[in-house]
């Protein structure tokens, strides 16, 4: 799980997801475009940096989710300090919860493999940490944003560290009308009429705080975690005939802590991490008969390793789970517990032109049997500091989630992990000039999922069988430039994808036919600059259209989003002002049929810093 | 002769390019006689119409003549003699019924407030809307004058599936997100309930025989945690007295549609895990099935004697509307929309 490596005197702690996923094809996301939506939430960050496809039922504070590669929300998997947040009953996580400025870094691994991610990888993972800064040093800031249609957004934290100590926290708050004009049709006797709405019902408040303590002595390390948040969302109607009318609500809570232990003796390292997530959820229809429906979950997650450094060049590495996974929803009929235990074991070999990670892992579940998971990559430099290739092949799983094993009616316990295996290899080509750095960076990827898990209906219900085969191939491409002095910064960065996410079953009626809300082409364009304490940024971003799930076409999505950070400092106090637009080009578009997002908006920010 | 092999190639390319290019949304006008399939979809239902005449179908119908959307998860349709009424249920308490020159399903109007209409039944100048998950109402269009009375009758719980006999609207109360075992009895004149008749429990689907006997098909309470339907089964109300005797059914249909007669109204088809044939004189059901498949609505062509099934396998992939002789016979299988549930055979 976690190493020391040595970086003079600074200790760096490595996890073991980073030790064997450095051939993986992944984005880190600069920390000059995060500084530009630091108050925003993770889905709308990474809609403008990187080839995830986002979906969201309208408004900021709606449910929000990231598909990679032809993947679906429950086929990627997210990951806090090390533990996986997918939720239980669904697979899916709710991005529109995750605060982008919670984190000190975010890595989005395309294509992340099942040996060392464990389930829901099909399409990739996305990490998000905090991490440690073991030098003196102390920072408390205050940051307020205020957006069009009555958004305001609160941000306060606090850094304290030393060379043994450790701690950031963080309070955040949002509150938003959503109350942003839209241009619907309505049928008349005389045809179809473009007629103007007001969104309503898309209220949303949300509170959220997260604590990162670390601390090392000796050959020790602790760490420790809490990150508490909640939302309250009123979900709007949809588009159509007559002014989308709903009352529906939703309520989302979640608290989840993590703990763990690093200790290095000689060339051996031991970890230990415990975490404990609760997730809560409280839907009510709008109905003044109805009950408002329930849904909560609980899981211990616990993780032992260890890593043995066998010489310069070769790393051992060996972990065992153990999780107790409760969900306690109504519709299941009971409470359920689940337990599942893993065992892991991987190699790195590592020369000054090669890296080569392999991996495999074994999971038991106390319900479902999960295939046996391996991972083999390569990085290997052919041309030192200009061309690296890459090369991988994994397999991935993703165990049925609680809605599809117990819900009722239609949970069926005899449905198999989804599973498959992929493989894929790019070229990385790097120069450093005068003129500053380029890369390019080019992907071909290719990934089967054999045993897709599919609601259908059955008998008038629905019922989640395992039906056929689901083929997703493409190509990703990148390209970068950076340039950096003491008084000037740049990134331009444009990234292309185009997938084709395919039912793969002859014997299905869709055999061949491109997969609902996967669109084939992805461009981002990010440009960032910073002129002394001015940065200012401009992003793109272009989806093709796409079909919704009754095949219904929804146009392209065309993006424009502008801001400027200005910093002052005066007698040590670091002031800011953030302006951004986003949408700048007033686009009316939508991400989930039928459900529009906003047109042009405004926001202005101020920060303290002490 | 190579210029003009030239030539005409340019041209055809540059129509190609041209028809690709045009504006796909273009309303249509065409007359639709034929049959017409409801489709519920996943999130936006459509209408597919069928010209049996030239096997011909064009799905997305509603959206092709009128350039916007059905709307969520439409559930039942109806026809006048002008017009074809439509209620769509959506999902977030905006249900509305669209009505729709029946000629060509041109819009003609909408009437919304409705919290979760489910069937609409035509009598005479009157259209009877059900609406409601949990007490629920029925709501009484004018055709003439396309106007929606204010007043509701209240009914049981969850009401679906109407019919009317001797001037008499029997209602099945389903239940809705509840529980229901009743059918209300309105008179239509006076729109008043007047009788409530119990039947098995979760009544949602009703025929009419040639003995003026109704039919209705109950589902039952789910049991999930052993897969048993408590209760279920078919009731047959007496046009008499109203008195009622029941079939059992230990595996029932969960669709709305689950159950349908023959043209001579002696035969009555239902669903359970296939679909049965039963004389209406019977004193027991059926041990033999007529089709061997189980599908989520059936309906018989009035012109025909043709039944209509609906066999959903998918919540996102067009499905098919099979066709079967009354013996049994699969005719013609047609792709349809997302999640058909019913047709209605406009001719």
């Amino acid at each position: 799980m976690d190493t020391l490596v040595h970086l003079m005197n600074v200790n760096v702690v490595q996890s073991r997801t980073k030790l064997l996923s450095d051939a993986d094809k992944k984005d880190e996301i600069d920390s000059f475009v995060i500084q530009g939506y630091l108050n925003s939430d993770l889905s709308y960050l990474l809609s403008k940096t990187s080839l995830a496809t986002i979906s969201n039922y309208g408004s900021y504070g709606a449910l929000s989710s990231v598909r990679l590669r032809g993947g679906g929300a429950a086929n990627t998997t997210v990951l806090w300090n090390g533990l996986p947040i997918n939720s239980l009953t669904t697979g899916g996580a709710d991005f529109s919860m995750i605060n982008v400025g919670a984190f000190d870094e975010i890595n989005v691994v395309y294509g992340a493999s099942g040996s060392i991610y464990g389930s829901s990888t099909f399409g990739g993972a996305i990490e998000l940490n905090n991490n440690p800064v073991y030098i003196k040093s102390s920072e408390l800031s205050v940051s307020y944003d205020a957006g069009s249609f009555s958004n305001h957004r609160l941000r306060g934290g606090g850094k304290f560290s030393n060379s043994n100590f450790s701690y950031s926290g963080q309070v955040f708050a949002s509150k938003g009308v959503n109350d942003f004009k839209f241009i619907d049709k309505e049928l008349t006797k005389d045809g179809v009429i473009e007629v103007e709405e007001i969104m309503s019902n898309a209220e949303t408040t949300d509170f959220g705080t997260i604590h990162s303590l670390f601390y090392k002595f000796n050959r020790h390390s602790f760490n420790a975690g809490v990150w508490y948040q909640s939302k309250d969302h009123n979900i709007p109607g949809k588009m159509g005939q007559g002014i989308p009318l709903s009352n529906q609500n939703q309520k989302d809570s979640t608290l989840k802590t993590v703990i763990g232990w690093n200790c290095i003796c000689s060339n051996t390292q031991f970890n230990v991490l415990t975490g404990y997530i609760t997730d809560g959820l409280k839907y009510f229809d709008g109905d003044p008969e109805s009950e408002p429906s329930k849904i909560a979950t609980r899981r211990w997650i616990n993780q032992v390793g260890g890593r043995f450094y066998l010489n310069n060049l070769l790393i051992l590495s060996a972990m065992m789970k153990y999780n107790r996974l409760i969900g306690d929803v109504y519709a299941y009929g009971k409470m359920i517990v689940e337990e599942e235990q893993a065992i892991s074991l991987a190699a790195k070999y590592q020369k000054k032109w090669l890296i080569v990670n392999s991996s495999v892992e074994k999971e038991f579940n106390s319900i479902t049997n999960p295939p046996l998971m391996f991972a083999l990559s390569g990085l290997a430099d052919l041309i030192p500091q200009r061309v690296t290739l890459r090369a991988k092949i994994s397999s991935h799983y993703r165990r049925p989630t609680f809605n599809e094993r117990y819900w009722q009616s239609g949970g069926n316990l005899l449905l198999n992990s989804e599973s498959g295996t992929g493989w894929e290899t790019g070229a990385i080509f790097q120069n450093a000039t005068q003129l500053g750095f380029f890369t390019i960076d080019i992907n071909y990827y290719f990934s089967n999922n054999d045993n897709q898990i599919q609601w259908v209906p059955f008998n008038g219900l629905s019922k989640a069988v395992n039906t056929g085969k689901v083929l997703s191939k493409g190509i990703e491409t990148k390209i970068k430039w950076n340039y950096d002095c003491n008084t000037y910064g740049f990134i331009v960065q444009l990234a292309y994808a185009y997938g084709q996410a395919q039912y793969n079953d002859p014997s299905e009626k869709r055999y061949k036919e491109y997969l609902s809300y996967q669109p084939r082409h992805l461009v981002r364009f990010n440009a960032s600059a910073r002129i002394n304490d001015l940065l200012v940024g401009l992003n793109t971003s272009f989806q093709s259209l796409m079909y919704d799930n009754d095949n219904i076409k929804m146009k392209e999505v065309f993006l424009t989003d502008a801001n400027c950070l200005y910093n002052i400092d005066i007698e040590n106090i670091d002031f800011g002002i953030t302006m951004r637009v986003e949408n700048l080009f007033n686009y009316s578009y939508q991400l989930v049929y039928a459900y529009p997002m906003p047109g042009r908006t405004y926001w202005i920010g101020l920060t303290f810093k002490i | 002769m190579k210029n003009l092999l030239k030539f005409s190639f340019l041209f055809v390319t540059c129509m190609l390019v041209f028809a690709a290019c045009s504006d796909d949304d273009d309303a249509l006008s065409i007359e639709m006689k034929g049959v017409l399939v409801l489709n519920e979809g996943s999130g936006t239902g459509s209408i597919s119409y069928i010209k049996t005449e030239t096997d011909s179908i064009l799905n997305n119908a509603f959206k092709q003549v009128n350039s916007v959307d059905l709307g969520s998860y439409p559930q039942a349709m109806a026809l006048s003699d002008k017009y074809i009424f439509i209620t769509v249920t959506t999902n977030t308490g905006a249900g509305l019924v669209e009505v729709v020159d029946r000629s060509n399903l041109k819009h003609v109007t909408y009437f919304d407030g409705f919290s979760y209409p489910r069937e609409i039944t035509v009598n005479g100048n009157y259209a009877y809307v059900s609406n409601g998950k949990y007490k629920g109402a029925i709501h009484t269009i004018s055709i003439s004058a396309l106007t929606m009375d204010e007043d509701s009758i209240l009914v049981g719980y969850g009401p679906e599936k109407m019919i009317v006999n001797k001037g008499k609207l029997f209602v099945a109360n389903s239940g809705g997100y509840g529980t229901d075992s009743t059918v209300s009895v309105i008179d239509i004149n006076t729109k008043k309930v007047v009788d409530t008749v119990f039947v098995k429990h979760c009544p949602k689907d009703m025929v009419i025989d040639a003995n003026g006997n109704i039919w209705v098909y109950c589902s039952g309470v789910p049991n999930y945690s052993n897969g048993t339907f408590y209760n279920s089964g078919i009731s047959k109300i007496s046009s008499t007295d109203y008195s009622v005797k029941s079939f059992d059914l230990s595996n029932p249909s969960y669709a709305v549609k689950s159950i349908a007669i023959n043209n001579a109204k002696d035969q009555v088809y239902f669903i359970t895990d296939a679909v049965y044939c039963m004389d209406i004189d019977a004193t027991s059901l059926p041990i033999n099935s007529l089709i061997d498949d189980s599908f989520y609505g059936i309906d018989v062509d009035p012109l025909t004697d043709n039944i209509w099934a609906c066999d959903v396998k998918s919540y996102s992939a067009p499905s098919d509307v099979v066709v079967y002789s009354n013996t049994g016979q699969e005719l013609k299988r047609y792709t349809v929309g997302v999640i058909p549930n019913s047709c209605i055979f406009n001719r």
